[in-house]
């Protein structure tokens, strides 16, 4: 990867953490865009260099400033912590101490409901807060 | 009060003053760009950089680039605005944004009452200057 792809992955991976409160479909739709933005005038530049790609991402704007708008425009709050995420963060790594298996899993869909994170750390989110299940599978296995 | 002291009061007030005024500008701009898109867009279906570029030839109009995506997805909500996808002769296919009805409408609607806004500010602000 070349330091001016670098330089647009990095700022779009800031842009899309920092618009981790917003509705997906919009999210979607603002991050669409936002690249192809960024492609275009890129391309544009003679030559592509790094001076010249970091204007592009200038003007473009700050993604917490691209986001604080995105948050007005959808009428969403600053992202803030609500019973949902304090629940994911309960019920993944204990809920299967709890209800074996449905506690974990009530955490699993709390945290995907949740606007709070984005895709990347909900998978992570779901394959690694699995403390509560490992031990309470042999529970499961008939005959034991 | 000691000179200097008052000086730097007044300054401190002037700033403050110039502050807000600034924050003002920037949440009229905010308000009134949706009805500049809608504006561009009743002339001919476009999509974002071909949209952003041109409010942007405009100046004053737009600070930063990016915000407007989140405008067009919110006005595209609204049903205000519809999109389609359409092949570009370069890269990959484009997002084309074109004007609802519902947009015209609101468009119309508010054109009307910006003039009569914008001629009440012109009489006050210009018969003071004058």
């Amino acid at each position: 990867m070349s330091s001016t792809d670098r330089l647009v992955s990095d700022y779009l991976d800031r842009l899309e953490s920092e618009l981790s409160g917003i509705p997906r479909a919009g999210r979607r739709e603002v991050m669409d865009g936002i690249e192809a933005h960024v492609e275009e005038a890129v391309a544009e530049l003679e030559p592509e260099d790094e001076a010249g790609v970091r204007n592009v991402l200038d003007r473009v704007g700050d993604p917490a400033e691209i986001a604080a708008e995105a948050r007005e425009r959808f009428g969403v709050r600053q992202p803030r912590t609500t019973w949902r995420e304090i629940g994911a963060l309960i019920l993944l790594p204990f809920g299967g101490f709890l209800v074996p298996v449905i506690g974990w899993f009530a955490g699993v869909v709390l945290l995907w409901v949740s606007d709070a994170w984005n895709t990347r750390d909900k998978v992570i989110g779901t394959l690694v807060l699995r403390a509560g299940l490992p031990p309470l599978l042999p529970a499961l296995i008939p005959g034991e | 009060m000691w000179p200097p002291l008052l000086y730097l009061a007044g300054a401190g007030t002037f700033y403050r003053m110039v502050a807000r005024q600034d924050a003002l500008l920037a949440q009229m701009r905010r308000g009134v760009l949706q009805y500049c898109v809608l504006a561009l867009l009743s002339e001919g279906e476009r999509y974002g950089f071909d949209l952003v570029r041109s409010l942007g030839d405009v100046d004053g109009m737009v600070t930063s680039e990016g915000t407007i995506y989140p405008l067009l997805s919110r006005l595209r909500r609204d049903g205000l605005v519809t999109s389609r996808w359409l092949e570009s002769t370069q890269g990959p296919p484009r997002r084309y944004y074109q004007v609802t009805d519902a947009g015209r409408a609101a468009l119309d609607s508010f054109a009307s009452e910006w003039h009569r806004f914008r001629d009440a500010v012109d009489y006050f602000t210009e018969r003071s200057a004058a």
